[in-house]
Order: C-alpha cells, then sequence, then structure tokens
C-alpha cells in the first residue's frame, strides 16, 4: 500500500506532511510512541528541504510517498532542489554544546531514530531521502514455549494440503523454527504477525501440509513480485521425520497450479548455493538456470551448512515459464549475446539479437531504485540510459555501500536497443550475472552486479549445466575486477 | 497556539508539535527580558530547531520552564548530547 502527496516549500505545509506520515505509521501498525518516532525523522527532513533546497521566495514543490509494508513503514522523500550532501555537514557535539550550533542536529536524530536511512543524490535527477521504521512484532519464541516449539508431529499415514490462510501464520513460524532454529535467513518469518500480514494482503499465497491431526509439517510459498505479473517460490519447509513422502512435490506441483490460476506469467526461485537441493528440486519441475546473483542473503548458519562458510549466500535464479515464449528479440553488448542466447533456450525461447538502432542518448538517465536493508542488498532499475549513467550508479552504489548495502544489483531492459551499447562496467565494479526474466513490467533484463566483499567461487556449488556455464562467466569476470578469492 | 504575558513572563501553551513554524511564532512573541513558560502537553515531539531555540535561549541566559515534556524530548537530548 503506497500513498503519496505533492509538498510546496513552505513552513506551513511541514506539519500537514507530518501528519500524514504518522497517521499512516499508526495504520501500518506502529505502536505510537513510534509513529512519533517516524513523524519526526519527517519533520526533520522535511523542514530541512523546505528551508534550505530552494532559494527563497521562489515556489517549488517536492513528494513525500509512504509505503505500508508488512514488517516495515518506507518514507521517500524526493526534491529537485540545490545539490546538497548531509555527510559534509556532520553534527558535532562538542560545538553545540559550547556554541549553540546545531548544523547536522536534524539527520544525526534521523539516523538515530530509524531504522534504517539513506540519501542519494541523483545529480541532475534531484535528491532523495528514504526513513524505514520497522513494525515491531513478537518473535515465535516470546509466543510459545521452547518444549512446545520443538514438538515434532507423530509420523502420519495421510497428510492434507490446503491453501494457508492468515490463520496458518503461527503454524508456519513454528515449522520455520523447528526446521531451521535461527538461521533462516528470511527474519520475517519467525513473526506471526509479519506472516499473517503477507498473507492478508495477497503478497504472497501458498500451501501448507498437515497430518491428520492438523499438525503442520510442510509448507511453501510464492511471494508475488509487485512490479510484474511473476512470483517467487520460496520458503520451502518439510518438518525433517516427514520427509522423503513426496511433501515436497506435492507441494510445487500445487503452487505451480495456483500461479496458472492467478495469472501468473512465470515462477522463479533464488536456490541457495550452498548445496544444490534447491536447484535440483527447481531442475524437477522444469525450472531453468538463468542467472547467479552474488551474496544475496547473509551468511547464515544454514542447517547442513559449513560452520565458518565465510561468505555471504549467492543464489541462482531458476525460472520457469507458465506461458510459453516462442521467440524473442533482445539487445545485449557483443559480449553477452551468446550466453543470453543459451539462457533464452534453456527457457525454450528463441532468441536473437534485434536490429533497431539506437536513439539518441538523452542527458538524464531514467533510474528507480529498491532497497532490501534486512538482508543487505539493493536493485537499480534502469529504464533509460542517458549520458550521466555511470556517473549516476557508480555513486549511488558507492552510498549503498556506506550505508551497509553488501550488493547491488543493476538490470538494464534487454527490449531497449541503447542496451546494447553499455560500456563495458568491469572497470566500475560491475560484473554479469544474468537474465532476470519477465522482472519488471514483465520485461526481461539484463543483470550485473556489484559486491563489497570477495568471493570464493569454490564455495559456490550449482547443479545445472546452463548455472554452471553463468558461473564460470561471473568468476571470469570477479576476478578481473579483483573481488574473487583464491 | 494559546499565550499570554504577565509580569515578565510569556505563558505558551503550544498546540501541536514543538517545530519550526513554532520556533518562528515563539520569536516574534518573546521580548527581550522576558522568561517564558511552555506547556508542551500537546507536543508529541520537539524537534531539533526547537532544541536549537531552547539551548540558545540558556545561552544567552535567558530564563526558560517546560512543563510537560514529551518523552521523545529526553531521547533527542541524548543523541544530540544536550540539555533542555
Amino acid at each position: 500500500m503506497k500513498s503519496e502527496v505533492v509538498v510546496p516549500n513552505s513552513i506551513p505545509a511541514i506539519e500537514p506532511t507530518v501528519e500524514f506520515v504518522r497517521s499512516w505509521g499508526l495504520k501500518a501498525g506502529l505502536p505510537p510512541e513510534k509513529a512519533d518516532e517516524l513523524a519526526l525523522c519527517v519533520d526533520e527532513v522535511v523542514t530541512d528541504v523546505v528551508r534550505f533546497a530552494f532559494p527563497e521566495e521562489e515556489k517549488h514543490y517536492f513528494v513525500v510517498s509512504v509505503e505500508v509494508k508488512p514488517a516495515e513503514v518506507e518514507v521517500v522523500l524526493r526534491e529537485l532542489g540545490e545539490p546538497f550532501d548531509p555527510d559534509s555537514h556532520p553534527y558535532k557535539r562538542e560545538r553545540a554544546v559550547k556554541e549553540g550550533k546545531f548544523e547536522g542536529a536534524g539527520i544525526e536524530v534521523v539516523k538515530h531514530l530509524s531504522d534504517h536511512f539513506l540519501f542519494l543524490n541523483k545529480g541532475r535527477a534531484g535528491k532523495e531521502f528514504r526513513i524505514v521504521k520497522r513494525v515491531p512484532a513478537k518473535h515465535i519464541t516470546e509466543l510459545l514455549p521452547e518444549n512446545r516449539l520443538m514438538e515434532e508431529p507423530a509420523a502420519a499415514e495421510n497428510y492434507i494440503l490446503k491453501p494457508v490462510s492468515p490463520e496458518d501464520a503461527e503454524n508456519i513460524s513454528r515449522l520455520i523454527y523447528r526446521t531451521y532454529r535461527y538461521t533462516y535467513p528470511k527474519e520475517d518469518l519467525y513473526y506471526p504477525k509479519r506472516v499473517r500480514a503477507y498473507i492478508e494482503r495477497g503478497e504472497k499465497f501458498g500451501v501448507i501440509v498437515k497430518t491428520e491431526q492438523g499438525e503442520p509439517v510442510g509448507y511453501f510459498a510464492v511471494i508475488v513480485k509487485k512490479d510484474s505479473p511473476i512470483g517467487e517460490v520460496g520458503e520451502a519447509v518439510v518438518s525433517p521425520s516427514h520427509r522423503g513422502r513426496g511433501i515436497m512435490k506435492r507441494m510445487m506441483a500445487a503452487l505451480i497450479e495456483m500461479a496458472k490460476e492467478r495469472g501468473l506469467l512465470g515462477l522463479f526461485g533464488e536456490a541457495i548455493t550452498v548445496h544444490t537441493i534447491s536447484q535440483r528440486v527447481n531442475a524437477k519441475f522444469g525450472f531453468s538456470s538463468t542467472a547467479l546473483l552474488l551474496g544475496t542473503f547473509p551468511e547464515a548458519k544454514i542447517v547442513g551448512i559449513e560452520d565458518n562458510y565465510g561468505q555471504r549466500v549467492s543464489v541462482v535464479i531458476d525460472f520457469l515459464s507458465l506461458k510459453k515464449r516462442e521467440k524473442t528479440e533482445f539487445y545485449a553488448p557483443p559480449q553477452y549475446r551468446n550466453i543470453l542466447k543459451e539462457i533464452y533456450r534453456g527457457l525454450g525461447i528463441s532468441a536473437s539479437t534485434g536490429r533497431k538502432r539506437a536513439g539518441n542518448v538523452p542527458s538524464v538517465s531514467k533510474i528507480s531504485l529498491n532497497v532490501n536493508s534486512s538482508i543487505g542488498t539493493a536493485e537499480i532499475i534502469v529504464k533509460k540510459a542517458g549520458r550521466d549513467l555511470i556517473d549516476r550508479i557508480v555513486k549511488k552504489r558507492n552510498r549503498l555501500f556506506e550505508r551497509g548495502i553488501e550488493v547491488v544489483y543493476l538490470d538494464f531492459p534487454l527490449l531497449n536497443p541503447a542496451t546494447k551499447n553499455l560500456p563495458d562496467l568491469k572497470p566500475y565494479g560491475f560484473v554479469f550475472a544474468g537474465l532476470m526474466p519477465l522482472f519488471h513490467g514483465a520485461k526481461d533484463y539484463l543483470r550485473f552486479q556489484s559486491v563489497r566483499g570477495s568471493y570464493d567461487m569454490s564455495k559456490i556449488k550449482v547443479y545445472s549445466k546452463l548455472a554452471r556455464r553463468i558461473k564460470r562467466m561471473v568468476g571470469r569476470e570477479l576476478r578481473e575486477v579483483g573481488k574473487r578469492k583464491g | 497556539m494559546k499565550w499570554e504575558k504577565e509580569k515578565g513572563k510569556l505563558k505558551v501553551e503550544l498546540l501541536g508539535d514543538f517545530n519550526y513554524e513554532r520556533v518562528l511564532r515563539l520569536r516574534e512573541l518573546l521580548k527581550e527580558n522576558e522568561e517564558l513558560e511552555l506547556d508542551l502537553k500537546n507536543c508529541k515531539f520537539v524537534d531539533t530547531e526547537a532544541v536549537d531555540f531552547l539551548y540558545n535561549l540558556r545561552l544567552k541566559g535567558k530564563r526558560y520552564r517546560l512543563l510537560n515534556r514529551p518523552e521523545l524530548l529526553d531521547k533527542v537530548c541524548s543523541i544530540l548530547g544536550v540539555k533542555v
């Protein structure tokens, strides 16, 4: 749920804007004191923008949007005012105490009272402030005692498979805890309130498998992508003593049917590469590998993973088309054309390079950004490449790294003829990742990635022939940018 | 904001958060030798513009008294390392 207001740069506009955010914060489930903290953060940023972003006496407008998510509220303020960098005006406590000068105090407070704060200078495209406040929720271990949580359901003859409903939220959190303890990378699944919110809002659908006694033993879901009619299969769990009975296969088959009924064009999996189990399951159901994403998840002690894995967990993107596509045209730099054709072939699509000429390059690029601060990744989506492209993506990536983001993915539209003229991105630290089919607005994207740490490619296990081919390409480019261990 | 002046004292009751707009209004109202009494019962927060205002009043030797401080004010002061 997203709501947006256009705000004039006038002092009387500050308070109603703050009230707008506060009321959305309360609606999102923030307790009043947390909604007040969010409101104060927004007051600080809006006040700075009204006072300093535009020349005095000139009338301007800026945009404040609030997005309510199951686990957090995100406020984004975008403005086209004068250049400004909060980092070059840091708050200095001693100066405030001695001289009463409070420069930088507003941003200092925002950094402390928000759960995530990001400032992005987008050059001629303006500036962006992002403030995230997490909605408090109770962890499953605060709701149920350990012995109840760890109770393994007795062996069963028959299993009943049903679509998940909001009432299953606690069962899902229990299953995740019982199976993975604290090691599952998607933290929200340990919080029944958040699981419930995702299901209620239709952001995910899935199946739950129970014994005849009603005890949950399996769960598998599809997380619907917000900007495209495709879904991610994930959050798969089968209780340890009920494995080997075909539960996972039944659940996957049911999910594929449910996705078709909902009119989704495809399903994808982010299969972890610490082992190849999930990749094998995906392959059995006709998924084909399209990309290798480095460091998607923080290093977690996943069951069965060696103690000192030593790097973030990378994933293979496996994709299943739910609607037949015979052929496609694409535009990509020459060095990636063959591998993209192979990836398309894996999806049953005959792909050829397009012949259209790229139009004039605009001065300003059109770019959007998605940040997932809870796992430390971000996605920069290039809609239109302009002359400022490299400068902007490098600055944006550096800023994200400074703010604790570990991996930045960079997507280019393969249907846009300008994509074939992309410069080599390796000198800027970006390496090949692969194809993201139907990923934004049902269009195919060529993905690159830039990582903060180094990666030992021998620890990344891939299953399919195509995934091995993609891994070789990623490894080669990673070595060239000096980010490959060993 | 509600206000009254009595024997060299400006008594103010803010009708919303203590923000930049109200700081400007207070600056207009508060005369050189006046003491300020500020009731914050309707404030959910006091922003850094207001903290700046109050702190500088004290630096200049002006007297003020805050009634019904919102909890968030102490948190903000602790972040900034100042007392108001």
